[in-house]
């Protein structure tokens, strides 16, 4: 009940401006005065509760002997007390495992990471399967996350984890954002704290995706409660229940390209894109197509990035990706492989991406160009943020 | 404390003694350090604990020499007489004079007249505050938190609330703690009136999620206002503040005051969309019209009302005229939440 987190640190901060102003040293869990944090943290006030216990029976003098005083080595469930053993059961079965868990403290000279455990199990004498927790601070902006973060936890494959829970999980990856009463709120240029899991390769095919799935959900629950608890930060999120509907594949056809009404693919690409995965979902953080073409890989992604605290992820494309476009609320760029476009909606700042992955059997690579702005005026619609028109004009020639 | 049990010559029970000790001593440390002595004083009917969490009722509020905290309380809410009020100050006196802090809890139907209700509205429904987790119908930021309680606990037919305001001597409030620490002693303070007004559900408000989102303070006021289109003001030479509030499928704030001034509670507009019924319940039996900002739609099968408020200061200054700001809020809103054709309520 005592948790409490940087919030309390600035009593009054309010001031003139009352609860404007209020909330902002609720940031940053993890820069609290060590010690202050340690007694706030039930972690280690049931370490210290669990110590003295263990003291008053007796048994204190034995277990110093023996080197496992509970103080300092409590037996904590794997990853900062995460994953109990059902969890665990359901993730590696009955193999063995092995756990390197590091403690969560973010580089002093301004990391973005806060540190990473990593689970091995083991089968018939060697490694078969790894799971690997990281909790980190998305880089909002210098656009160090906005590459390889995207292609793995941003995929066609990840379904929102729904009841309203930030986060998104496909049977071989999860993310979830830590909730902003703990870490304060995230800005224009402040992306979300998120601890992710990735287990084994992103394309992967399972014959019991929806499964494994939930399973990476509940996992991802689970280490998010024990980052909070580890941080000190009240409240904890619940279980979903029933998850959301799985991501969708589909045909693409002269009238439906990824689900999304009023969007067509232009008539000169339509040969060879011939099915689309559409992942997120109507609610969730952010809307993901990917569409193939004459391969398994996706050749295109469109991603539409509703909540403002991943969409700061983009916030150095938007500004310096390539040549600038502009349209009815929100600005871009445009390169070859990736057109980024923001617009200010109603819920804040919305990122509109068409990515081409690889080149077309021709050698065209012009599709984020040509795509982006019906991509952006119909995905505008749907989420309410319309209408929007972006224009993509020439490049100015010298 | 050790003596007693020490002194003996064998030495495992010596061995145990002095482990004992050691406890004992971990223990006092222990209990010491977190503020958790034997005897501590309680608020508020009973609902709030000194040293339980939030920074105003912990020690660091008594940092300055000579702090002294108090509290008083009116008789507790009853059946017959369903309302209550207790407050908790902090007054200390050091080298630049006095300083008090108050934080008020009230518990009670909300204002029945309209203008108070508005003032009420603007800030309690304030943009820097945050909607509890778990569904419950209510916000809360550092320095000020509410929420509405079950119908069982109406008054008059007028909802009865729980609220608690903080009041800085020379104006403002100030922060008694986080966010959830401000929302978790609401909804102690929630669970006491209820039992003592009569009207407590079979299962009580439970809340245990965090907050995902928490307003982010904003600054400057845009145009449009709060990012809403169609929100447009002509601010002339004075400079306004806004606060874009939450912003989901069922709720939307956003408030606007004149910066430097009296800060958020001399609101310049305020704008509020509700498709949480208790949220929308404390609307009712405010004038209702376009032209008095209030209007109700059915948005997916859900009643809800979308509210707007131009203060003193902004009169007049809606562009094309304060009338066409409204109609815009409500329609962008509406389209937003896939509200657009469900007439009128």
């Amino acid at each position: 009940m005592a948790d409490t987190n940087g919030g309390s640190r600035e009593p009054g901060a309010g001031g003139s401006a009352g609860g404007a102003a209020a909330d902002p040293g609720a940031r940053t869990p993890a820069r609290l005065p060590l010690l202050r944090r340690l007694l706030r943290s039930r972690t280690a006030r049931a370490a210290v509760a669990a110590g003295t216990a263990g003291a008053l029976l007796g048994a204190g003098t034995a277990a110093w002997r023996a080197g496992s005083l509970p103080l300092l080595n409590p037996a904590a469930a794997p990853c900062w007390d995460s994953f109990d053993d059902g969890t665990m059961e359901a993730l590696f079965g009955e193999r063995e495992t092995r756990v390197e868990e590091e403690s969560l403290q973010p580089d002093p000279l301004g990391g973005l990471v806060y540190g990473q455990c990593r689970i091995t199990s083991y089968g018939e004498g060697r490694a078969a399967g790894q799971l690997t927790v990281r909790v980190r601070t998305l880089d909002g902006l210098r656009g160090s996350d906005a590459q390889q973060w995207p292609e793995e936890f941003l995929g066609a494959r990840m379904a929102s984890m729904g009841a309203g829970l930030p986060g998104m999980a496909s049977a071989s990856r999860a993310w979830l954002a830590l909730p902003e009463s703990c870490t304060g709120p995230t800005g224009e240029y402040e992306a979300a704290t998120v601890v992710d899991l990735a287990m084994g390769g992103t394309q992967s095919f399972s014959e019991h995706e929806e499964e494994d799935r939930a399973v990476l959900v509940r996992a991802a629950v689970s280490a998010a409660n024990g980052v909070l608890r580890d941080f000190g930060c009240s409240g904890a999120y619940r279980m979903p229940g029933r998850l959301p509907e799985p991501t969708v594949r589909q045909d693409v056809t002269a009238h439906s390209f990824c689900g999304i009404k009023g969007l067509t693919l232009p008539a000169a690409y339509r040969e060879g894109m011939t099915w689309s995965r559409t992942g997120g979902s109507g609610e969730g953080p952010a809307g993901v197509c990917e569409v193939n073409y004459k391969s398994l890989d996706a050749t295109l992604r469109l991603t539409t990035v509703v909540d403002p605290s991943l969409s700061a992820v983009f916030s150095r494309d938007v500004l310096r990706g390539g040549i600038h476009v502009r349209g009815t609320k929100g600005n871009g760029t445009v390169n070859q492989k990736r057109a980024v476009y923001e617009a200010a909606c109603q819920t804040g700042p919305v990122v509109f991406m068409v990515e081409q992955k690889s080149s077309l059997e021709d050698g065209r690579f012009d599709l984020t160009r040509a795509l982006l702005p019906p991509y952006v005026a119909a995905e505008a619609e749907r989420i309410g943020c319309g209408p929007e028109k972006v224009a993509v004009t020439d490049p100015p020639r010298r | 404390m050790a003596g007693k049990a020490g002194g003996r010559p064998r030495r495992a029970p010596a061995l145990v003694a002095a482990g004992a000790a050691a406890a004992l001593a971990a223990t006092g440390l222990g209990m010491w350090a977190t503020d958790s002595g034997p005897f501590r004083d309680s608020y508020c009917w009973g609902a709030w604990q000194q040293d339980s969490g939030p920074e105003f009722l912990g020690e660091e509020a008594l940092s300055r020499s000579g702090a002294e905290r108090r509290s008083t309380e009116s008789a507790p809410p009853s059946a017959g007489e369903p309302h209550g009020t207790c407050t908790v100050e902090v007054v200390s006196t050091g080298s630049r004079g006095t300083s008090r802090r108050k934080l008020v809890l009230e518990y009670g139907a909300v204002p029945a007249e309209a203008r108070e209700r508005q003032d009420w509205i603007a800030r309690y429904l304030h943009g820097s505050a945050s909607p509890l987790p778990d569904g419950l119908p209510g916000f809360a930021a550092a320095d000020r938190a509410m929420l509405v309680l079950p119908a069982a606990c109406d008054v008059d037919g007028r909802p009865a609330v729980v609220t608690i305001r903080t009041e800085r001597e020379g104006g403002g409030g100030f922060g008694a703690g986080s966010r959830m620490d401000v929302a978790r002693m609401l909804l102690d303070a929630a669970g006491v009136g209820m039992q003592e007004a009569g009207c407590a559900p079979a299962e009580p408000l439970a809340m245990s999620s965090p907050m995902v989102k928490v307003a982010a303070p904003d600054g400057h006021a845009r145009t449009p206002l709060c990012r809403i289109p169609g929100v447009v003001f002509e601010f002339g030479k004075s400079s306004y503040e806004e606060q874009v509030g939450v912003v989901s499928e069922h709720l939307q704030t956003c408030s606007a005051w004149a910066a430097g001034m009296r800060g958020p509670d001399e609101p310049a507009a305020q704008f509020v969309m509700a498709g949480v019924p208790r949220i929308a319940a404390l609307f009712a039996g405010l004038p209702e019209g376009t032209g008095k900002g209030l209007v109700r739609r059915v948005c997916d099968g859900r009643p809800t009302v979308f509210y707007g408020r131009v203060g003193l200061g902004l009169q007049g200054r809606g562009r094309p005229d304060d009338r066409r700001v409204f109609e815009s809020f409500v329609a962008s809103a509406s389209k937003r939440v896939g509200c657009g054709t469900g007439g009128e309520a």
